[in-house]
């Protein structure tokens, strides 16, 4: 089957004074089916949200760009791809929940004008038509009293509704791919409960692949079929969600497995990852892992970043991917 | 049982007046031992924040009193906790970026809060500071950072060195992992848990994530919208809640 997205080796730098290039991310690799989901975990400054807005074409202008990989969209070129053909893409091909976004309704506009503006920005219609498919759009994210809630400002709703007014606005165009950054990091859990049920019946009722940023292991592994691992701009790891969790073989995905709490046995020491995550301007030379890895020898630290391999059912970018074993002495 | 270290007894807080008023927390009473970890759950508004800021003397109380070692310290006729008693009861905020101060190197922050509770000279106060950091796991060189140079774990820990300063014996964390890294909060984690256990820290944990509750304390209070609506061993109360809104918080934790 032909892939809805395919994310080939792809690299991003920002560029620095006198020509100096700071790479964000480097190598990172995705394959989605249409209908699937896929979650990215990763710690802060992996590169996910990088990632996400290299995927809608908004990263940084004068900032960020890419400089090496492809980005295959459902038979197009997106990696370097102009702002015309961005501009069919974003919204109606690819929708987008951005990060923070419980912060990305205007504060002084009500849900009416900023979901109807989101409506015609894309599709020439009247408002009275607008302003229609907007209701049906807030009943599509099972908002109670719709009509009301399109006369709200931001400060009169509460956070999961606010994050389901942001939802609407995504999937106005019925896009094929819906991406989730970090869609329920600030929200109780209760509410996180509700809002990943609705992205899971939106994603069925629509027919929408799915992207779901986290840093949360155990949510990924509630809503999507796969799983990629991003460390310090790379894909470490990706493959089937049960696979990864059961077997994981990256030393990274397993650390962040075995060091949750959730796991844990009362009264005994959490296995902490040592030192902190490589910070972005600062990887290590070799696997950028290595300064924490039990695993790692010579090679690790000598030679560049491996590349993702086959390996059983997953894909690994560690050398050691066969000695995962030895890490449960 | 031994008397409680820490006790807030029959704790009332009300925001507001006339038909506005509200209580944010109603008739709440909690307890903690010398070295017993406790949890308070509970979803934002449920009021376990505002109970632990009037267990450490931040937040004046609308009615009801905390007791320290078997002593009345903190009532509505109190204007603020009293000096004396104050060191004894130490807070760390969810958020380490917005609790250290941007233009304090690291250690100076640490630093000034030895030298508010111990009559040190700069010099024995900074060395103090050192090596408060260290057991924290802050080498010398980021104690020279400023605040901005660490990551988000290593400032939590940086607000863990400053809250023992005063060598207290409740700390009260809130929320402390939910703005870190994972890997960072196992090591945080593990800290905490050394400090309650090697020391005989009483900690009270304040978070919505029982997974976090369920490893780290034996005993736990649910709260919602104010009140505390079920209490006991940590462990009965996960694998039988009596209270419907207990049994939807576990539910909700994802990956169930």
């Amino acid at each position: 089957m032909q892939p809805l997205l395919e994310i080939k080796d792809l690299d991003i730098s920002f560029r620095k004074g006198g020509g100096r290039l700071l790479p964000v991310i480097d190598a990172a690799n995705l394959h989605l089916n249409q209908r699937q989901a896929v979650g990215i975990v990763g710690e802060s400054g992996s590169g996910k949200t990088m990632l996400c807005r290299a995927l809608i074409g908004t990263l940084p202008r004068h900032g960020a760009a890419i400089t090496s990989g492809t980005i295959r969209f459902d038979d197009q070129e997106l990696a370097g791809a102009p702002e015309r053909v961005w501009r069919s893409i974003r919204g109606r091909e690819i929708g987008y929940i951005p990060q923070s976004s419980l912060a990305g309704l205007n504060p002084v506009l009500t849900v009416e004008t900023q979901l109807v503006e989101s409506i015609t920005a894309v599709q020439s219609q009247s408002r009275q038509q607008a302003r229609q498919k907007a209701v049906a759009l807030l009943e599509r994210v099972r908002i109670p009293r719709a009509e009301q809630v399109l006369k709200a400002r931001a400060h009169q709703l509460s956070g999961g509704m606010r994050q389901r007014v942001m939802i609407a606005a995504a999937i106005a165009q019925a896009p094929k791919l819906l991406i989730a950054d970090e869609p329920t990091t600030a929200l109780d859990v209760t509410i996180q409960r509700e809002i990943l049920t609705l992205i899971t019946q939106l994603r069925q009722e629509l027919g929408m692949a799915l992207i779901l940023v986290s840093h949360d292991l155990g949510v990924i592994e509630e809503v999507c079929d796969s799983v990629m691992v991003m460390y310090a701009g790379a894909s470490v790891e990706a493959g089937p969600v049960g696979v990864l969790s059961t077997s994981p073989r990256h030393p990274y995905t397993r650390a962040l497995r075995v060091s949750r709490v959730d796991r844990a046995v009362p009264g005994t020491d959490l296995e902490a990852i040592p030192g902190d995550a490589a910070s972005v301007g600062s990887w290590p030379a070799g696997c950028r892992f290595w300064p924490r890895c039990s695993l790692a020898d010579n090679a690790c630290r000598r030679d560049p970043q491996p590349a993702l391999m086959p390996i059983g059912l997953q894909l690994s970018a560690c050398i050691h991917a066969d000695r995962m074993f030895e890490l449960e002495e | 049982m031994a008397a409680a270290l820490l006790e807030g007894k029959d704790i009332t807080v009300t925001f507001g007046r006339g038909a506005e008023a509200f209580d944010a927390v109603h008739v709440a009473n909690v307890a903690v031992h010398a070295g017993e970890a406790v949890g308070i759950v509970g979803e934002s508004g449920s009021g376990k924040t505002t109970l632990a800021r009037v267990l450490v003397g931040l937040q004046r109380p609308t009615a009801g009193e905390v007791w320290l070692e078997g002593e009345r310290i903190f009532t509505r006729r109190h204007q603020q906790m009293p000096r004396s008693e104050r060191w004894k009861t130490q807070i760390i905020f969810q958020d380490p970026y917005s609790s250290l101060n941007p233009r304090m190197r690291v250690w100076q922050a640490v630093a000034e809060a030895v030298q508010v509770w111990q009559s040190l000279s700069k010099p024995e106060a900074k060395l103090e500071a050192l090596q408060l950091l260290h057991a924290m796991g802050i080498s010398d060189d980021q104690a020279q950072q400023f605040p901005k140079a660490l990551s988000g774990g290593q400032r939590q820990r940086v607000s863990v060195a400053r809250a023992l300063a005063p060598g207290p014996k409740v700390l009260i964390a809130d929320e402390p992992t939910s703005s870190i890294d994972q890997s960072a909060q196992a090591q945080l984690l593990n800290l905490l848990r050394q400090l309650q256990t090697a020391r005989g820290l009483a900690i009270i944990f304040i978070s919505h994530d029982l997974g976090l509750v369920r490893y780290l304390t034996s005993r736990v209070y649910v709260m919602q919208k104010g009140d505390i609506v079920e209490t006991g061993d940590t462990r009965l109360i996960l694998e039988q809640p009596e209270h419907s809104y207990t049994r939807l918080l576990i539910d909700s934790i994802p990956g169930r």
